[in-house]
C-alpha cells in the first residue's frame, strides 16, 4: 500500500461506464489533493477488489477498468460513495463481527441518510454489497431492511415491501395455526 | 388479502441466502416464524433449510440442537466423547435434520423460557404402597408431602439422606428437619429420568405419553395440572424402577428387583445408573458371636428412640448395584423407527457389599441429630462413598468420617464368580483430617452436605447456613453468624502416567513427589468482610442477615475464592493438578463453545448461591450449564412465597455466572408465571432438568415434568 504506484482505480459497471474510485468524491482542494493510496483505500473496502489487486498487481492492472459485472452504473456509483465515507474505518477482525451483529439494529446517522432510498435500490446495494464482499455495507443494508420489518405484523410487512398475498385465506389460517405462539397476544 | 392487490411495478431483486440470514438474525426469531406467512415467496425463503440452519447458529448458539449439530461435525476430533452422547449425534446424523421443523421447536422454546410461560406439563405417578418391607407404620409429619406415604417411609425417609440443608416454610413448624433425597433422579448428561413406578410394563410396547398444554390463564391454582399420565392396570412384582427418556417418551424398565431390599438412594449420572440398598432379611449365617452381641445393643437403641429403622441399617448387609445404562440406535422396522431414533438399554455392571461401619449405637441429644449418614458419587468409572457417623466418647464428640472409592469400570464378564469392583482408595478419619478438613473438624454442627467427585477428586461440600441446622432453628439464641459454603477436594484417583514405558520423564517426576497432595479448595464465607457481603443487624433481635450483593464490575472474581492450597500444589506438574487453573473459572476454558460435551459444571463450583436475592433464600437451583439456563427457587419465613426464576442466557454473548463474576444472575432473570409451583414441583425440595424441561416431584407423590 504504501508504495502504491497506482494512479487510479478504474470500475466498470455491467451497463458498460467506466467510474473513476479516485474522483469524485475524495477531497481535491488547492493544494490538498487526495493521494493515490487513499483511492486505494476506497476501493479496497470490498474484499473481492482488494484480492483481485493484490492477486494482479498494480503493474497487471495499468489503467484497465476492472469489470463489475453485477453491478450498474447508479448503484456502482452509490457504493463508492459509501466506501468513500468509510475509507479511513479500521477493518474489523473477523473475531468481532460476532459481537457487533450482536448490539442491535442501531445504524450511525450518515448511515441511515445513505441509505433512505427506495426499496428497489436498497436491495441492488445489498447485492452489490453481498457481490463486491463489503461487510460493514452489507450489514448496514440488512439492519435497514430488518428495521423495516421489525416489530411488524404480516399484514404491516407485505404494505411496506408492496407484496401481493398470495395465500388463500384458508392456507393462511392453516400456517397461522401451526405457529400460534408466534402471534401477538 | 392485502389491499395492495396491485403487485409491484417492479418486483424486488430477489436476495440470495447469505443475506437474508443476515437480515432475519437481527429479528426476533418469534417475528421471523411469523413472517413465515408472508407470501409464498417469503414462504419459500423463510423454510429454506439451509437459512433456517444458519439462522439457528446465529440465534440460538447455545440451544442443545445447535451443540448437537457442532457434534456431528467434530465427532471424529472427539474419540473421549461419551458413548451415550456420541450415539445420540450420530442417529440424529443418520436423518437429515428437518432444521424447517427444530428451529420452530427451539425459537419456541425459548420463547417460553424468555416469558417464563411453561408449555407442556406431564406428571408421573409413583407408588404410594409397598408391601415388601418391615417398617410399617407411618408417623411421617411432613404434611401434604406426603399423604400415602407407606412406600417412602419404607424406601426412603430414614434412609435416604437430606436433600435441602435449607428448610422451607412448608417445613418450618415440623421437626423434620432432613428431607431425604428423592426417589427419582434425572442425569443431564444422558438426558434420562429414572424412577419408581407400580405398573406392569409391557416388554413390546411402552404406553403412549400424552403432554397437557398448560392453563396459565386457570383461576383455581390446582387446576393447572390436572391431567396425569395413566399408566396399565396392570401392576408389576418387583421390578419398579424404570427409564423414562422424556425426548421419545419411552418407558424402560430396570432389570432389579425391590423385593426383600429397601432402596436407600437411586443415582442415574454418566450413563451409570446406581442403586443403594439394605436387605430386609438380615443375613443370620454371616454374624458371628460378637456382631450378635452388638446387635442386640442396636436394637435396644433403636427401641429406646423410637428409631427402628436404624437396626436395618446397622443389621443388614448394604448392597450397591450398578447398572450400565446405555443408548442404542434403533434398527427395528421402519414404523417403530419412526417414533424414535433411539432406546436404551441396561445392563448389569456390578453388584457388590458395602463395607461395615460404626462401632456403637449413636449419641442422641435434643435437637442435635447424630445419625450416621451415608453420602456417595460416581462418576462413569469410580463410586465413592463417605460414612459419617458420630459418637460421644470420654466426653467429646467424636466425629468418624470414612471413605471409600472403587473403580467400577471394569465390566464383571459374568464368570463364575464375579470379583466386583475394585477397591482403590480408603481413607480414615486421620486420612481425612489430613486433607485440611478443619473447619468441619473445629464446629460442633454437622455442616457436612453432600459429596461430589470428577476424574480425580472426591469433594465434600460442606454448607453451613443459620436456617440449616436444627439446633439453631429451634434455639434462636445461638444464631450463627456466618453463612459458609466450603468444600476440600481430595485427590483420590491419580492421572495415568504420561509415558507407559518403563522409564520416562513423568515417572522421575512422580517419583520426587513425597509432599501431600490436595485437591482444589473453596471457601465463600459470608458475611467476611469481603466486599461482596454485607451483614446486617436489626437493632432488637439476635437476628442477622448475610446479605451477599454484587455491584457492577467491582468482583471480577471474588477475592475469597477460589482458595488454592500452596505449596505442595504448585509443585505438582501433571499428578494432580486441580480443573481450576490460574485462578479461572472452569467455564471460562469449557463453555458450551469449547466444550458441548459438558453440561454439567465443575463439581468443585459452590459459590454461595442461596442469597443471590436476598433475603429469599435459594432452596433448590438447577443449571444447564452448556445451555445456560439456570432455574432456582427460593423462599422465606414469614414472607409471600416467591415464584421460582429462570435465567436465561440466549445470546451466548455474556454466561451464567452465578454471580460469581461480578454480573449479577438476576439482571437476566425472569419470574416463571408458574400457578401452584411450590406444590406441583417442590414436594422433595428438589428440582432438576435442562433447557427442555424442569423436573420436580409434588405433594402427591407423582413426578412433574414442565416442558418449555
Amino acid at each position: 500500500m504504501s508504495d502504491a504506484k497506482l494512479q487510479k482505480i478504474l470500475l466498470q459497471s455491467n451497463d458498460g461506464v467506466t467510474i473513476d474510485v479516485g474522483k469524485s468524491p475524495p477531497l481535491d482542494i488547492g493544494f490538498w489533493r487526495t493521494p493515490p493510496s487513499l483511492y486505494r483505500a476506497v476501493a479496497e473496502r470490498s474484499v473481492l477488489i482488494r484480492n483481485m489487486l493484490e492477486d494482479l498487481g498494480d503493474e497487471g492492472i495499468g489503467n484497465q477498468a476492472i469489470p463489475i459485472p453485477n453491478v450498474n452504473e447508479a448503484v456502482l456509483k452509490k457504493v463508492i460513495e459509501w466506501c468513500d465515507h468509510h475509507r479511513n474505518d479500521p477493518v474489523q477482525p473477523a473475531d468481532e463481527e460476532a459481537d457487533t451483529r450482536k448490539k442491535t439494529t442501531d445504524i450511525e446517522e450518515w448511515d441511515q441518510k445513505f441509505m433512505q432510498v427506495d426499496q428497489e435500490m436498497l436491495f441492488e446495494v445489498i447485492l452489490a454489497a453481498n457481490y463486491l464482499d463489503i461487510k460493514p455495507l452489507l450489514d448496514v443494508g440488512c439492519k435497514t431492511v430488518a428495521n423495516m420489518i421489525k416489530g411488524k405484523s404480516p399484514e404491516e410487512i407485505r404494505k411496506t415491501f408492496n407484496i401481493t398475498n398470495d395465500f388463500t385465506p384458508e392456507e393462511e389460517e392453516h400456517i397461522r395455526r401451526e405457529n400460534e405462539w408466534a402471534e401477538d397476544r | 388479502m392485502s389491499e395492495h392487490s396491485e403487485p409491484a411495478t417492479k418486483p424486488l431483486p430477489s436476495l440470495p441466502g447469505d443475506c437474508w440470514v443476515l437480515i432475519l438474525s437481527q429479528l426476533p426469531a418469534r417475528e421471523v416464524i411469523r413472517a413465515r406467512r408472508i407470501s409464498k415467496q417469503w414462504r419459500a425463503v423463510f423454510t429454506d433449510s439451509g437459512i433456517c440452519r444458519h439462522l439457528l447458529y446465529l440465534l440460538f448458539p447455545q440451544s442443545r440442537e445447535v451443540r448437537l449439530d457442532m457434534l456431528r461435525h467434530r465427532i471424529d476430533d472427539l474419540p473421549h466423547m461419551p458413548h451415550n452422547l456420541r450415539v445420540e449425534v450420530e442417529c440424529r446424523a443418520k436423518e437429515e435434520e428437518d432444521w424447517v421443523k427444530t428451529i420452530v421447536t427451539v425459537a419456541r422454546r425459548y420463547h417460553h423460557l424468555q416469558g417464563g410461560t411453561p408449555r407442556e406439563y406431564l406428571k408421573l405417578p409413583m407408588p404410594d404402597m409397598v408391601d415388601y418391607t418391615t417398617p410399617d407404620d407411618c408417623s411421617c409429619r411432613l404434611g401434604d408431602v406426603c399423604a400415602d406415604c407407606r412406600f417412602k417411609i419404607a424406601q426412603g425417609r430414614q434412609f435416604f439422606w437430606m436433600a435441602a440443608p435449607v428448610l422451607p416454610r412448608a417445613f418450618r413448624s415440623s421437626r423434620e428437619y432432613h428431607l431425604p433425597d428423592p426417589m427419582w433422579w434425572y442425569s443431564q448428561e444422558d438426558a434420562l429420568l429414572v424412577y419408581p413406578t407400580s405398573w406392569r410394563l409391557d416388554d413390546k410396547a411402552t404406553p403412549p405419553i400424552n403432554w397437557t398444554e398448560m392453563e396459565l390463564e386457570s383461576k383455581s391454582k390446582d387446576d393447572t395440572f390436572l391431567h396425569c399420565f395413566s399408566p396399565p392396570k396392570k401392576s408389576c412384582k418387583g421390578f419398579f424402577y424404570r427409564l423414562f427418556d422424556p425426548e421419545t417418551g419411552e418407558h424402560m424398565s430396570v432389570p432389579f428387583d425391590i423385593r426383600g431390599r429397601i432402596i436407600r438412594r437411586v443415582r442415574l449420572a454418566q450413563g451409570v445408573l446406581v442403586l443403594e440398598w439394605i436387605q430386609i432379611h438380615p443375613d443370620k449365617t454371616a454374624i458371628d458371636g460378637a456382631k450378635v452381641k452388638k446387635n442386640k445393643m442396636y436394637k435396644t437403641w433403636a427401641k429406646e428412640y423410637g428409631h427402628p429403622w436404624f437396626e436395618y441399617l446397622v443389621r443388614n448387609t448394604h448392597m450397591v448395584t450398578v447398572f450400565d445404562v446405555v443408548r442404542t440406535p434403533v434398527n427395528a422396522d421402519v414404523e417403530y423407527r419412526q417414533r424414535r431414533r433411539w432406546t436404551w438399554e441396561v445392563r448389569l455392571r456390578h453388584e457388590w457389599k458395602l463395607p461395615a461401619w460404626g462401632s456403637g449405637p449413636p449419641k442422641v441429644q435434643l435437637y442435635y441429630d447424630y445419625r450416621p449418614r451415608f453420602f456417595s458419587a460416581h462418576t462413569a468409572t469410580h463410586y465413592a462413598l463417605l460414612i459419617w457417623t458420630q459418637k460421644r466418647r470420654r466426653g467429646h464428640d467424636d466425629t468418624a468420617r470414612q471413605l471409600y472409592v472403587w473403580d467400577i469400570s471394569h465390566v464383571d464378564q459374568g464368570g463364575k464368580k464375579a470379583k466386583g469392583p475394585t477397591l482403590v482408595r480408603r481413607l480414615l478419619e486421620e486420612d481425612m483430617r489430613h486433607h485440611q478438613d478443619i473447619i468441619a473438624e473445629q464446629q460442633s454442627r454437622i455442616t457436612l452436605r453432600n459429596i461430589a467427585m470428577d476424574e480425580h477428586n472426591v469433594y465434600l461440600i460442606h454448607d453451613d447456613h443459620r436456617e440449616a441446622s436444627e439446633a439453631n432453628w429451634v434455639n434462636r439464641r445461638s444464631p450463627v453468624r456466618t453463612h459458609i459454603v466450603f468444600l476440600y477436594g481430595i485427590p483420590v484417583i491419580p492421572f495415568p502416567p504420561a509415558c507407559q514405558g518403563p522409564v520416562g520423564p513423568s515417572s522421575d517426576t512422580r517419583n520426587q513427589v513425597t509432599k501431600p497432595v490436595f485437591g482444589p479448595h473453596w471457601v465463600d464465607l459470608c458475611p467476611s468482610g469481603d466486599p461482596g457481603f454485607v451483614v446486617e443487624e436489626e437493632d432488637d433481635s439476635d437476628d442477622v442477615f448475610c446479605r451477599h450483593i454484587i455491584r457492577g464490575n467491582e468482583l471480577a472474581l471474588r477475592r475469597s475464592s477460589p482458595v488454592i492450597a500452596p505449596g505442595p500444589y504448585s509443585s505438582l506438574p501433571e499428578t494432580l493438578l486441580p480443573p481450576t487453573r490460574n485462578l479461572s473459572y472452569p467455564w471460562n476454558e469449557s463453555d458450551a463453545a469449547c466444550n458441548p460435551l459438558q453440561p454439567r459444571n465443575f463439581p468443585g463450583f459452590v459459590p454461595c448461591w442461596r442469597h443471590e436475592n436476598y433475603p429469599y433464600i435459594g432452596i433448590s437451583a438447577v443449571t444447564d450449564y452448556a445451555a445456560g439456563v439456570r432455574w432456582t427457587a427460593r423462599d422465606i419465613h414469614g414472607l409471600p412465597p416467591m415464584p421460582p426464576a429462570v435465567a436465561v442466557n440466549i445470546s451466548g454473548a455474556s454466561r451464567l455466572d452465578d454471580n460469581a463474576n461480578g454480573h449479577s444472575i438476576r439482571s437476566d432473570e425472569v419470574d416463571v408465571k408458574f400457578p401452584g409451583f411450590w406444590k406441583n414441583m417442590m414436594g422433595r425440595m428438589t428440582l432438576a432438568g435442562d433447557e427442555r424441561w424442569l423436573i420436580g416431584q409434588d405433594s402427591e407423590n407423582k413426578i412433574t415434568l414442565v416442558r418449555f
